[in-house]
């Protein structure tokens, strides 16, 4: 079985109900958008492979449900996540108030070395807006965490987004590795052809 | 007898004689005018007796016979003389000296006769010249009185004679007038006639000019034919006809001509008068109807929209007189022209010409604008002109006595019924619009109507309006299409919730549902279904509505209206409703979720499917226990959209479950396992937890539609497990994964162990004991197989049905073999130093023999 890519990044979409992480995650995944809202239920994902610095890198996004009462389950993924979209509804105060709550969320479920990024979707709707994008800058330089306000609908940076999250992800790797701190259980599974081989053959003159 | 007696002889006595005879004769006419015999007897009587005397001497013979010839000499005339004379000498030589004086003796005799009677009458003469005389002087007198009276009469005459010359001059004149007149009176009523004529043909009345001119040509004309002036009139009639047969003919055209423009007039009228008579029948209908029953259904306030169409001045229609086409227009050019042809004797080439020319007109009214299809306007314009142009044909074979004839109107009608048909069986299939359509198959009616009206047969217009319901129908369909995908775009498939009973009864109004377990909770409570499903019930109702339209004043039975929506909404259902449904099912935004509430939707519709039926059988009046009529086939539209949907809730699972799949990172050379499951399968067992988890937890999922989706759920957790098992099993024997370590297949095993746990652990309530574990029992056997190396049973107890390794097929079990001697072949570098290796080896070879043999005899079996 050939291998299709040399990087899974796993990343969780998370924030109120209602925000557009469907349809952020839709319009990175399929380019799509719809209109009808169907409240995410539980959970889902999508996968798209991406290229960055020559490497095939597959996203796992995990998209969750915003409803409290699937809150069990979707807590559930944030271990295993690599990056983790923290969105708010710019024409929604409280969404963006909630951002806090989120946070401290992932503070208490995801891995400590776990790159965030604060979305503010639905910037296509400036006549709604309720939050300025100053306040969700200044809210993402309080916490050290990178911040774009995107459209799920305008195809406004959707892609960048996703991008970013994963070169920081690629980054930390890639920092991970220069300290030869090969870290186990949720982090990254690196599997080129290369460093296979090497620990086989490491392994094997172990034995 | 003087003459034969006595022979004549020329004798100088005798020339004497008679010579004194002549003087006698001579003399006696100036002696006036007495009669000589009475003096001749006289003579002759006294010359006898002195003869008779002297001769009595001499013989008595010879006297007697002087005495005759004398006698003869004097009475005869000279000319015989002669021959008396002759006798006097024939008789005796001597007798002619006695002859000669017997004659001297009577000469004697004579001039003393003479002269005694000159004596007697001289003074008597004498007397006469001198009364003469006197006479002669009364002559002269009377001679001037008679010349002056002449001179006085001459001059008294000559006024006279210039009066009655003038007079006669005068006569003539009278007499020339008198024939003038006459002759003029004769030509004055040819002129009268002919200058009534031109008049005639001022002012147009060309009828009347023609039959003056038959009269001026038969009558006038003849009486006073040698006239030049009637000559060049009777060559300048045929000139005159010849013109008043162009300009009747230019008028026919003028005419044909406004009948083309106002054909269009003409049928709007009578399209109208047509319809005010149709609603005004079934207002009396419906009246009659209304007493009984009230009308089943409502339009939604759309009820009767068409009749406003026509019917605006509804109200005045007993006011408003009626038009017909001579109102409008005016027929007369077409009397008077076939009239003149007719007169002039050339009906039939103007019959042809006619005819020609409404054929053609009927072409081009036929021949419908490109765009006609757009708007319901252009239709009427058609209709309008078509009925036109018929009710003008119609008129003029009533009016006219074969002008046209039945057989060509029917000619005609078919002809263009023929056209007409195509014309919109080509259009109306341009129509997407059902409104369009709807209004065109009014107009079609009204517009039969009409023409049947005026007798023109149109039973295949009512063939056409099947055709064009079916159309109709389509359209209905497609667009109803659209109304579903819309109403299942917006839908959020979640049950609907109800905050109060007002809330619960709007719904419950919309739709039919009754649950009494529903109704029993409290308030705020939800429903089932999600808001789709009391739209999507309007909506088929809102189409056979609709679909029933058409039907209206087709003149059919109810039986066949209701067939016709029965058939029409299994259309909507089995065809456009189940193709949406189908659509949606495999929209990529649909997830598990939303099929589920899809599923429970098309339980709730299914259900509903009975009151559709009851709501037709209320609109027809016809029983649906009547053998023919057709069932609705909702039922069987909703259970494939629900076996779809949960067709698509598994393929959604696998395709998820490939997705991990892809992520499987599998060192397959790895010595030995780190004794932990690979992170994608821990991933993909997590999700399906999650997922069935959500499933079987779905809000409201009490009594049977927990059950239903319970089911679901059972099958949808089945097929998945299934799809994993297999999609494992596929990976391990993957022609292009050569090489398998005993390690890579620790690992697998630790995966599959996941997979198993996750399958006993119920991840779905209501399997029967380990009927999930099942799903992985090939996997199972086969890796149990591998782990305990037991070939020895597996070969020993293979077909038997209590074999350990009854699900490992010896082909599976070879290939897999076959990738983990590779694996040892490729250490043989130190294999071949070590006897256990180079066993192991042995005992590989010989399983794979034996294997291989199975193998082929499996094949040679099949």
């Amino acid at each position: 079985m050939a291998k299709t890519y040399d990087y899974l990044f796993k990343l969780l979409l998370i924030g109120d109900s209602g925000v557009g992480k469907t349809c952020l995650l839709f319009r990175f995944s399929e380019d799509a958008f719809n209109t009808t809202f169907i409240s995410t239920i539980g959970i889902d994902f999508k996968i798209r492979t991406i290229e960055l610095d020559g490497k095939k890198i597959k996203l796992q996004i995990w998209d969750t449900a915003g409803q409290e009462r699937f809150r069990t389950i979707t807590t559930a993924y944030y271990r295993g996540a690599m990056g983790i979209m923290l969105v708010y509804d710019i024409t929604n105060e409280k969404s963006f108030e909630n951002i806090k709550n989120w946070i401290r969320n992932i503070e208490e479920h995801a891995s400590s070395d776990v790159e965030r990024m604060i979305l503010g979707n639905k910037c296509d709707m400036n006549e709604k807006r309720q939050v300025s994008k100053e306040r969700g800058e200044k809210l993402a330089i309080d916490y050290g965490i990178k911040f774009l306000e995107t459209s799920a609908k305008s195809s406004i940076n959707v892609e960048e987004a996703f991008f970013t999250l994963a070169r920081d992800i690629m980054a930390r790797l890639n920092r991970k590795m220069n300290d030869s701190n090969v870290s186990g259980g949720g982090g990254p599974v690196k599997i080129t052809e290369n460093r296979s081989k090497k620990s086989s053959f490491f392994r094997c003159t172990l034995l | 007898m003087v003459t034969m007696t006595s022979p004549a002889c020329p004798t100088p006595a005798g020339r004497r004689c008679s010579a004194r005879a002549a003087r006698s004769a001579s003399c006696a006419p100036p002696a006036g005018h007495l009669p000589p015999q009475p003096h001749s007897p006289a003579v002759s009587l006294c010359h006898r007796q002195s003869t008779t005397n002297m001769a009595e001497t001499e013989a008595l013979e010879y006297i007697t016979e002087h005495e005759r010839i004398l006698q003869e000499i004097e009475s005869t005339e000279t000319a015989c003389v002669g021959p008396t004379l002759r006798s006097v000498y024939d008789d005796q030589p001597n007798a002619h000296k006695r002859f000669m004086e017997k004659l001297d003796a009577r000469i004697r005799n004579h001039d003393r006769e003479i002269e005694k009677m000159c004596n007697f009458h001289h003074q008597g003469f004498v007397d006469a010249i001198t009364e003469l005389l006197k006479v002669r002087a009364d002559a002269e007198k009377l001679m001037v009185q008679v010349t002056d009276t002449n001179r006085r009469l001459q001059d008294a005459g000559k006024e006279v004679t210039a009066q009655t010359e003038e007079m006669i001059r005068c006569r003539v004149q009278q007499r020339n007038i008198a024939t003038t007149v006459e002759k003029l009176q004769l030509c004055i009523p040819v002129l009268e006639m002919y200058s009534k004529l031109k008049e005639q043909l001022e002012s147009k009345r060309y009828y009347a000019a023609l039959k003056t001119m038959e009269q001026l040509e038969n009558v006038y004309i003849p009486r006073v034919g040698q006239y030049r002036f009637c000559q060049i009139m009777a060559e300048t009639l045929p000139k005159l006809r010849e013109e008043i047969k162009d300009i009747s003919m230019s008028d026919l055209k003028d005419f044909l001509e406004s009948i083309r423009k106002h054909s269009d007039k003409i049928g709007e009228t009578a399209m109208k008068q047509a319809h005010q008579h149709r609603t005004f029948n079934s207002a009396v209908q419906k009246q009659a109807n209304s007493v009984y029953c009230n009308p089943p259904y409502m339009f939604n306030g759309k009820a009767s929209n068409q009749d406003n169409e026509y019917g605006v001045d509804e109200d005045y229609e007993n006011d408003e007189e009626v038009l017909t086409a001579q109102d409008l227009v005016d027929f007369s050019p077409v009397y008077r022209c076939l009239h003149i042809y007719t007169v002039l004797g050339d009906r039939e080439t103007f019959e042809n010409y006619y005819r020609k020319q409404r054929r053609k007109q009927a072409r081009l009214v036929l021949q419908p604008q490109s765009n006609m299809h757009e708007t319901v306007e252009g239709y009427r314009r058609y209709f309008n002109q078509i009925v036109g142009f018929f009710v003008v044909e119609d008129h003029i074979l009533h009016a006219t006595q074969g002008l046209v004839t039945r057989a060509y109107t029917d000619e005609l009608w078919s002809m263009a019924l023929s056209k007409i048909i195509a014309v919109l069986r080509t259009h109306s299939s341009y129509c997407t619009d059902p409104d369009l359509v709807l209004e065109l198959k009014n107009l079609i009616v009204i517009f039969a109507d009409t023409l049947q009206g005026y007798g023109f047969p149109v039973n295949r217009l009512f063939d056409l309006l099947f055709e064009i319901r079916d159309q109709y129908n389509e359209t209905l369909l497609k667009k109803w299409a659209g109304v579903f995908r819309e109403i299942f775009e917006s839908d959020n498939y979640s049950p609907i919730p109800v905050e109060n009973e007002e809330e619960y009864k709007s719904v419950i109004s919309r739709f039919p549902f009754h649950d009494a377990e529903i109704e029993k909770q409290q308030f705020p409570k939800k429903l089932p279904m999600s808001q789709s499903v009391p739209q999507i019930y309007i909506q088929v109702k809102e189409f056979i509505y609709a679909s029933l339209k058409f039907s209206e004043s087709l003149h059919r039975s109810s039986t066949e209206i209701d067939d016709m929506l029965r058939k029409s909404t299994n259309l909507l259902l089995t065809r456009t409703l189940s193709c949406c449904l189908q659509n949606l099912i495999k929209k990529p935004h649909i997830g598990l979720t939303e099929l589920v509430q899809i599923i429970i939707n098309t339980t709730h519709l299914e259900q509903a499917c009975k009151y559709l039926e009851d709501f037709i059988t209320n609109i027809t009046n016809v029983s649906p226990e009547t053998i023919h009529t057709t069932r609705l086939y909702g039922l069987s539209t909703f259970k494939d959209a629900r076996h779809a949907a949960e067709g698509e809730i598994y393929t959604k699972l696998n395709q998820k479950i490939d997705e991990f799949i892809q992520l499987a990172d599998y060192e397959w050379t790895m010595s030995e396992s780190d004794g932990r499951a690979s992170g994608y399968l821990m991933d993909l067992i997590n999700f399906l937890r999650s997922t069935f988890q959500v499933f079987t937890h779905l809000p409201n999922n009490n009594n049977d539609h927990a059950a239903m989706s319970g089911k679901v759920a059972q099958t949808a957790c089945m097929s998945a497990c299934k799809h994993l098992s297999t999609s494992l099993m596929q990976m391990l024997l993957d022609n292009e994964l050569k090489q398998i370590s005993m390690g890579a297949i620790q690992q697998f095993n630790l995966d599959v162990i996941q997979c198993e746990l996750f399958a006993s652990s119920e991840p779905v309530p209501g399997f029967q004991g380990d009927t999930l574990q099942l799903a992985f029992i090939d996997l199972r056997q086969l890796l149990d197989l591998f782990m305990v190396w037991d070939w020895s049973t597996y070969l020993a107890d293979y077909g038997q049905p209590t074999s350990k390794y009854l699900r490992v097929n010896p082909s599976t079990a070879l290939a897999l073999l076959e990738k983990m001697k590779d694996t040892s072949k490729k250490n043989n570098i130190f294999s071949q130093f070590r006897k256990n290796d180079r066993d192991k080896q042995k005992l590989i070879e010989t399983v794979v023999k034996q294997l291989r043999s199975l193998v082929n005899g499996m094949s040679q079996h099949t």
